[in-house]
């Protein structure tokens, strides 16, 4: 496939619905890092996150004929990572049993996003970032999905009523109320 | 407008998807109430800070893992789960055993129905004894729906009065033993 020109998502999965494998890589260097961001503000956990990226990637793999134009392939994407992220958070509380064995289970390199200011900003907007991340963590489901995908993926609202399978008024107020909510979380944080 | 319309505004407005009037009375609504201001203004900084959060970046070789995962699957070691059929939503093995079950419950219960004919329950022991099996009809008409199969009383309690007669004239043979019992303090 040639580099130079720039296929849209759905471009790319009709591609690969055809048999072109690269064009299923290309999907995969677009998405991992957005649906890491999305998936691991959503469960609080790396690993897991990075878990569940895979899995909704090899979904995405072996599903691909699923795929029917009729919506965009980032709200096809983010809905599966989405239904997975929340299968795991359900699991998870279901079980209620913390594994150790998972502290000291960690043998994979972890890029931490480049920072060019000193130390003490980085330290300062480590903490912020921790405030806001457990902030987050506060919210229930339905209200943690909405905001993330709009706050932090800037995903239109009609994108989000596709996902999460709501009406637009529903995902407009959702946001509304999380946002209200958050704010008075991370009030109590700071 | 009051708290409750304000705060339901609020995304509108930072989104700036509030019509000119809307709008209007929002901010004088901001005019009138510093709190309100303070939380707008605080909910825009939260919302920067949202928006300037770095990408979560996944681990080095995530590729290669995704590729080695993919290969397991295209492999033929990996076979995938055949879709188990239903019959009647069951599994094969169940349907096969739920219809065994069936059979031998329609076949017991057949076996435990009475058929014309065939009496209910054994002959009472002063009935059998009178009336021993030779005196069945030898030759016993077929049984068939639309010839229903009568057979003579011998041997069998009435079935107009089941309620078992032993001086019924209806028995012919029936030996009698009046003179034979003696009891213990008869004076004879």
């Amino acid at each position: 496939m040639p580099e130079a020109i720039q296929y849209t998502d759905e471009e790319l999965i009709a591609r690969f619905q055809e048999g072109d494998e690269q064009a299923y890589i290309e999907l995969v260097n677009r998405y991992r890092n957005r649906l890491m961001t999305f998936v691991y503000r959503f469960v609080n956990d790396f690993e897991l996150a990075e878990d569940i990226v895979q899995d909704t990637l090899l979904k995405v793999y072996t599903h691909r004929h699923f795929y029917k134009e009729i919506a965009k392939f980032s709200t096809w994407i983010y809905t599966i990572a989405g239904n997975l992220a929340k299968t795991e958070l359900r699991k998870r509380k279901r079980r209620k049993v913390t594994n150790l064995s998972q502290m000291s289970r960690d043998d994979r390199v972890y890029e931490i996003p480049a920072d060019d200011a000193d130390t003490g900003d980085r330290v300062q907007g480590q903490f912020a970032e921790k405030q806001l991340q457990k902030a987050i963590q506060s919210l229930p489901l339905h209200f943690r999905t909405v905001v993330i995908l709009r706050d932090l993926q800037e995903l239109s609202y009609e994108e989000i009523s596709n996902i999460v399978n709501v009406p637009l008024g529903t995902v407009k107020s959702r946001i509304n109320r999380a946002r209200l909510q958050l704010q008075k979380a991370l009030k109590e944080y700071r | 407008m009051d708290r409750y319309q304000f705060e339901d505004l609020i995304s509108d407005y930072l989104d700036n998807s509030l019509s000119l009037d809307s709008r209007r009375e929002f901010e004088s609504y901001l005019d009138s109430d510093p709190d309100a201001r303070h939380l707008v203004e605080s909910m825009a900084d939260m919302l920067d800070t949202l928006h300037r959060q770095p990408p979560v970046r996944v681990s080095a070789g995530f590729n290669q893992r995704l590729l080695s995962r993919i290969n397991r699957l295209d492999s033929p070691v990996y076979t995938e789960p055949p879709k188990t059929r239903t019959i009647m939503g069951f599994r094969p093995q169940y349907a096969v055993l739920m219809t065994g079950l069936a059979l031998a419950f329609v076949l017991v219960g057949y076996e435990l129905l009475p058929t014309p004919g065939t009496p209910t329950s054994a002959p009472l022991p002063f009935a059998a004894q009178s009336a021993p099996a030779t005196n069945l009809p030898q030759n016993r008409p077929a049984v068939s729906p639309g010839n229903p199969t009568v057979y003579p009383a011998q041997g069998f309690a009435s079935t107009e009065d089941d309620s078992a007669q032993t001086n019924s004239p209806a028995v012919p043979n029936r030996p009698d033993y009046s003179k034979q019992i003696q009891l213990v303090k008869n004076p004879r």
